[in-house]
C-alpha cells in the first residue's frame, strides 16, 4: 500500500463520524490522530497511548477492585463489632433486670442469680474481646465501660446485703447501680453510633471504588476500537489480531469485572438493608425491653417514689415498640411485637393494681408471675431472632467480597496483557515501514 | 431464558456498568429513639395560709374528742364510723419505707397466727389502736380489718379527698395550709430536724457542722432543705431521696445527713455505725389526716388518742420503736389541743 492512499484514508476519516468525541479525552485523541502526521508516527502514537492507558487500567482497575474488597471487609468487621457491642449492652441491661427482679423477690431465686452472674461475665468478656478490635477512640470508651462494671457490681452487692436485712437503703444502692448501668449504656450507644457510621462509610467507599475500573477502561476501549478501525481502513486489512484480541479482553474485563463488582456491592447492600438491619432492630428492641423490665421492678421497689421509673418504662417501651414496628414493616415478622405487647398489657395491669387499687402485694405477684412469663416469652423468641439475623448478616456480609481479590489480580494481569497486545499489534504495522 | 429473566439480567448489567460509582441504599439507619409524652404533672400545690388565717386557728388545735368512745362493733351514731364498720375494713394510707414509722414487715406471712401485720412502725401501731376501737378484738384479729394502702407523700391529701382512704398515718406534719384541704387529729408525735453522723464523729450537731463548713446531705426540695439553708456555711449536698444520703454517708462522700429525727432514726437502724446527734432545730408536729368533712370521725380518733396517752399505750409505743434511738426514755406525749370550733 502506498503513502498517498494512507493520506487519503486519513483525510476521509478526519471528516467522518469517527471524529465525534464520546468522551473529552477520547475525542481529543481522535482529533489529534486525524489532524495529520505520517502513518508511522500515528502508529507510534496509537501504540504508546494504548499501552499507557492499558497499564493505567491495570493499576487503577486493580486499585479500585482492591479498595472495594478492603472497604467491604472493613464494613463487615464494623458490622460484627456493632453486633458485639449491642450484645454487651443487652447483657448489661438484662443483668440489671435480673438484679432488680431478685431484689424485689427479697428471697433470691438462685437461677436468676446465676443468670445475673453469667450476664455480667458476658459483659466483661465481650468488652475485652470487642475492645481489642475497634478503633482507638471507641476502645477508650469501652475501657470506661469496663471500669464502671466493677462499681456497678459492687453497688448491686451492697443492695443485696442490705435487702437481706430488710433495710430500705438497699433500694438506694440498687438505684445507684441502675444509674451507673444507664451511664454505661449511654457510652455503649456512643460506640454504636461510631460503628454504625463506620459501616456506612465503608459501604460508601466500596461503592465509589467501583468507578476506578471504568474510568480508564471505557476510554481505553474506545481508543482500541478507534485504532483498530483506523488500521483496518488505512491498511485495507480485515483486522489486526493482537489489537482486536486486546479489545476483546478489555471488553470481557469491563463487563464481567463490572458485573462482579456490582454483584458484590449489591450483595453487601442487601445484607445491610436485610439481615443486618433486622439484627440491629432486634438488638435495640431487646435492649429497650430489658430496660423496661428493669424499670418495671423499680416501680415496685421504689414504692411511693416511682414516678420517674414509670416515665423510664414508657421511654423504654416506646423504643422497643419503634424497633419492633420497623422490624414488622421490613420483614413481616410481627410476632415479636405481639409478644412484647402482651408483656406491656401485663405491666399496665400491674400498674393499675398498684396505682389505682393500692394493692402492692397483688402487683408484685403479677409482676413476678404473669408479667414475667409474658416477658420471658418475648425474651426467648427475640433471642432466637437475634441469633438468626446475626448469623445471616455476618454470613452475607462476609461473602459479599468473595472473588474480589481474584478479580483484582485478573484485572491487573489483564491490563498488562492488553498493553503487550497493543505493542505487538501496532509493532507489526510499524515493522512494515522499516 | 424467559422474558422476566432477561429483563432482570439487563437491569443487573445496566446497574453494574452504568452505576459503578453511585451511592445507593443499603445503609444502616440511625438507632431508634422513642418519643415519649411526659406524664401529666399530678403534683398538687396548695395556697399557703395568710397571716390572718394562721392567727385565727392554731394549726395544732383539733376538734374536741367525743365525750366517750362508743362500744366497739357499734352501732355508731357517726355515719362515717358506721360505714367503715359495715365495710369491715379501715382503709389507711401509709408510708411503706419509713423504718420505725411505716415500713414493710419482713416477718409478715398472710394468715399468721401471731397477728403480725404486713406493715410495722409507730404510725402503724397508732392507727391499729383506732381500728381496735372500731372493730374490737385484739392484735391477732385486727389485721383482717385494716387495709393498708402504701402511698407516696404527694398522694396523701388527694387520697383523703377522693375517699380512697379513711385516714392517713404517714409522718404527716400538721400545718395551716393543709388544714385548708383536710382535717387533722390532735398532734400525736413531735418530730424535729436533727443530724445523723458516723459514730465517733467530732460533729455533735448542726452548729458544729456549720462551723466546720462540713458537707451535709439533704433531700432536694424538702422542708429539711429549706431549714438547712439557714446555715449557709454548711456545704449542702442534695439528692432525690434521703436513702441516697445514707449511701453517700457510707461511702464517705458527706459528713452528715439532716432530716426529721424520726426518719434519721430509721437510717440509724440500717447502719449501726451511725447515730442521731444534736438538738432539734425545727419542729414537725405529726397528726393523722382525715377528710375535711368527717369531723365526727376526727373527734372519734381524738378520743382514741386521749385514751392512749392516758392509759400509757402511747408511752409503750414510743419505747417499743424509738428508745434508745431517739431518746433514752419516752418523753411526755405532745400536748393535745382541742380548741378548734366545730363547723
Amino acid at each position: 500500500m502506498g503513502e498517498g492512499g494512507a493520506v487519503a484514508a486519513t483525510q476521509r476519516s478526519g471528516t467522518g463520524p469517527v471524529a465525534q468525541p464520546i468522551t473529552t479525552a477520547a475525542g481529543h485523541f481522535l482529533r489529534s490522530l486525524a489532524r495529520g502526521g505520517s502513518t508511522p508516527s500515528r502508529l507510534r502514537l496509537l501504540m504508546v497511548v494504548t499501552a499507557v492507558l492499558a497499564v493505567l487500567f491495570a493499576v487503577l482497575g486493580a486499585f479500585g477492585v482492591g479498595r472495594r474488597d478492603a472497604s467491604l471487609s472493613a464494613a463487615t468487621d464494623a458490622a460484627q463489632q456493632l453486633i458485639d457491642v449491642q450484645n454487651v449492652q443487652v447483657s448489661l441491661v438484662r443483668a440489671d433486670a435480673l438484679a432488680s427482679e431478685n431484689y424485689l423477690r427479697g428471697t433470691e431465686d438462685p437461677a436468676k442469680r446465676t443468670q445475673y452472674v453469667q450476664e455480667l461475665q458476658l459483659v466483661s468478656t465481650g468488652l475485652v474481646a470487642v475492645g481489642n478490635r475497634v478503633l482507638a477512640a471507641d476502645a477508650a470508651l469501652l475501657a470506661d465501660v469496663s471500669a464502671s462494671l466493677g462499681e456497678y457490681s459492687g453497688l448491686v452487692e451492697q443492695a443485696r446485703a442490705n435487702n437481706r436485712q430488710g433495710y430500705p437503703v438497699g433500694a438506694a444502692y440498687l438505684r445507684n447501680a441502675n444509674a451507673v448501668a444507664a451511664d454505661m449504656v449511654v457510652t455503649l450507644r456512643e460506640v454504636q453510633v461510631s460503628l454504625r457510621k463506620q459501616v456506612n462509610d465503608n459501604l460508601d467507599r466500596a461503592d465509589k471504588a467501583g468507578v476506578w475500573l471504568h474510568v480508564v477502561g471505557w476510554p481505553l476501549l474506545l481508543v482500541v476500537v478507534a485504532g483498530s478501525a483506523w488500521m483496518t481502513a488505512r491498511f485495507r486489512r480485515v483486522v489486526n489480531v493482537p489489537v482486536a484480541a486486546g479489545g476483546l479482553l478489555l471488553l470481557v474485563l469491563l463487563v464481567f469485572g463490572g458485573i462482579s463488582q456490582g454483584s458484590s456491592m449489591s450483595d453487601a447492600e442487601a445484607a445491610t438493608s436485610g439481615p443486618l438491619q433486622s439484627a440491629d432492630l432486634v438488638a435495640q428492641a431487646r435492649s429497650a425491653a430489658f430496660d423496661a423490665h428493669s424499670q418495671e421492678f423499680f416501680t415496685l421497689i421504689n414504692r411511693g417514689n416511682a414516678q420517674s421509673n414509670e416515665v423510664n418504662w414508657d421511654t423504654a417501651r416506646a423504643d422497643a415498640d419503634t424497633a419492633l414496628q420497623r422490624l414488622c414493616g421490613r420483614t413481616n415478622e410481627c410476632e415479636l411485637g405481639e409478644l412484647f405487647s402482651t408483656y406491656a398489657q401485663r405491666y399496665e395491669e400491674m400498674r393499675a393494681l398498684d396505682n389505682d387499687e393500692g394493692d402492692w402485694d397483688a402487683a408484685v405477684a403479677l409482676s413476678l408471675g404473669d408479667a414475667n412469663t409474658a416477658f420471658d416469652a418475648f425474651a426467648v423468641s427475640s433471642q432466637s431472632a437475634a441469633d438468626d439475623y446475626t448469623d445471616r448478616a455476618v454470613s452475607a456480609l462476609g461473602s459479599s467480597s468473595d472473588g474480589l481479590s481474584t478479580l483484582r489480580v485478573v484485572v491487573f494481569i489483564g491490563g498488562l496483557g492488553i498493553a503487550v497486545l497493543a505493542l505487538l499489534g501496532y509493532g507489526q504495522r510499524l515493522r512494515e515501514y522499516r | 431464558m424467559t422474558r422476566p429473566s432477561r429483563r432482570r439480567l439487563g437491569a443487573t448489567l445496566s446497574a453494574a456498568l452504568l452505576c459503578a460509582g453511585c451511592v445507593s441504599g443499603g445503609r444502616l439507619p440511625d438507632a431508634v429513639a422513642g418519643s415519649v409524652v411526659p406524664p401529666d404533672d399530678n403534683s398538687v400545690s396548695y395556697p399557703a395560709c395568710t397571716a390572718d388565717e394562721a392567727a385565727a386557728n392554731n394549726p395544732l388545735s383539733s376538734f374536741a374528742p367525743l365525750d366517750s368512745l362508743p362500744s366497739p362493733e357499734g352501732p355508731f351514731d357517726d355515719e362515717t364510723l358506721q360505714e367503715i364498720f359495715e365495710r369491715g375494713t379501715l382503709r389507711v394510707g401509709i408510708s411503706a419505707d419509713t423504718l420505725l414509722f411505716g415500713a414493710r414487715n419482713l416477718e409478715y406471712v398472710a394468715g399468721n397466727a401471731e397477728g403480725r401485720l404486713a406493715y410495722e412502725g409507730f404510725d402503724i401501731d397508732v392507727v391499729t389502736q383506732v381500728a381496735l376501737a372500731i372493730f374490737g378484738g385484739d392484735q391477732t384479729t385486727i389485721g383482717s380489718h385494716i387495709e393498708f394502702v402504701a402511698i407516696p407523700y404527694r398522694d396523701r391529701i388527694p387520697k383523703l379527698q377522693s375517699g380512697e382512704v379513711d385516714v392517713v398515718a404517714h409522718t404527716m406534719t400538721i400545718n395551716c395550709t393543709r388544714w385548708k384541704q383536710i382535717a387533722f387529729s390532735a398532734e400525736y408525735f413531735r418530730a424535729g430536724q436533727r443530724v445523723l453522723v458516723l459514730k465517733g464523729s467530732s460533729y455533735d450537731g448542726i452548729d458544729a457542722l456549720a462551723a466546720a463548713g462540713a458537707s451535709v446531705c439533704v433531700p432536694d426540695g424538702s422542708t429539711n432543705q429549706e431549714a438547712l439553708a439557714l446555715y449557709p456555711e454548711v456545704d449542702a449536698v442534695t439528692v432525690v431521696d434521703i436513702s441516697d444520703c445514707l449511701v453517700l454517708l457510707q461511702q464517705g462522700s458527706v459528713a452528715a445527713i439532716t432530716g426529721d429525727d424520726t426518719v434519721l432514726a430509721g437510717l440509724a437502724v440500717q447502719d449501726p455505725a451511725t447515730v442521731v446527734v444534736g438538738e432539734q432545730f425545727t419542729e414537725e408536729p405529726y397528726g393523722l389526716g382525715i377528710a375535711a368533712d368527717r369531723v365526727d370521725f376526727v373527734r372519734f380518733v381524738n378520743a382514741v388518742l386521749v385514751e392512749m396517752v392516758d392509759d400509757g399505750r402511747w408511752e409503750s409505743l414510743y419505747e417499743k420503736w424509738l428508745v434508745p434511738l431517739l431518746a433514752a426514755e419516752a418523753p411526755a406525749a405532745p400536748d393535745q389541743l382541742h380548741d378548734r370550733p366545730l363547723p
